[in-house]
């Protein structure tokens, strides 16, 4: 699922060397530079890819890597 | 202090928004006023930008959550505003500027009686560095320098400091800069 995201991401990075070295801990907005307005193309691109809905609380707790696998993959086990 | 936000409508990695796509944005107390012949895709864009200007108005060391942030607008949203619409948020000020190609909202608080916005086409890809180029260059006739302070800020050969705030988008740049108290030389 790591790189099935990362495919989502991709298109966001705007300097995509930023994406080698990837952790959990990396950032979307700080060290990934993307713009805080792509963020919610993100959501709405894993939205459609896994068709589930990813509720307002919950995007908030998106900003890494890791945290962005977590909140999938529990919006996942809920369906 | 000060905040600017710039939307690219050009911006090809934006997609449309919706109404329901509000929800990812919206606070209880947002005034929801629109002209009907507005595009939906433009309030929420109208919200977002007022919201990030307001945002960087507090300077707050945390995430962006612009749930968390209310925004009342004193005219109703329209696809035919040809002068900005005044805001509010608490204690704080601000205009939104709608065009076709973009979405330009500023804030500030209300000490702030003097300031200055810039928006171009950015021509580099390093949009961060060339914002922070094009809003020296224009703090060269205050005889200003900015500072390497986190928060974007400018300073004189008094030591008076003074607010910055910088804003990219897709092909667009833009900064604010604080002139309450300073004069040309």
């Amino acid at each position: 699922m790591k790189e099935e995201l990362i495919d989502i991401i991709e298109p966001y990075v705007p300097e995509k060397e930023l994406l080698s070295n990837l952790t959990e801990e990396t950032t979307l907005i700080d060290d990934l530079q993307i713009n805080s307005a792509n963020i919610v193309d993100i959501v709405l691109d894993v939205e459609e890819q896994y068709d589930i809905v990813i509720d307002d609380d919950s995007i908030v707790k998106m900003n890494t890597i890791g945290s962005a696998l977590e909140v999938i993959t529990e919006k996942i086990n809920e369906k | 202090m000060i905040g600017i936000d710039i939307v690219d409508h050009n911006d090809v990695t934006l997609k449309k928004r919706s109404e329901t796509n509000l929800r990812f944005i919206s606070h209880p107390s947002d005034s929801s006023s629109k002209d009907e012949s507005i595009d939906q895709d433009r309030v929420w864009w109208a919200y977002w930008a007022a919201k990030e200007a307001i945002f960087k108005v507090n300077r707050l060391r945390k995430k962006f959550d612009p749930k968390g942030i209310p925004v009342q607008f004193n005219l109703p949203l329209s696809k035919n505003q040809s002068s900005p619409i005044r805001f509010s948020s608490g204690n704080l000020e601000g205009e939104i500027t709608l065009s076709l190609k973009s979405t330009l909202a500023i804030a500030k608080t209300p000490e702030v009686k003097r300031f200055h916005t810039e928006v171009f086409v950015l021509g580099s890809n390093n949009p961060s560095l060339e914002v922070r180029t094009k809003c020296s260059e224009y703090l060269e006739r205050f005889d200003l320098e900015i500072t390497n302070h986190q928060i974007p800020s400018a300073i004189d050969k008094n030591g008076q400091l003074t607010e910055l705030s910088f804003s990219h988008q897709g092909t667009l740049g833009a900064f604010m800069v604080n002139l309450t108290g300073f004069s040309h030389q």
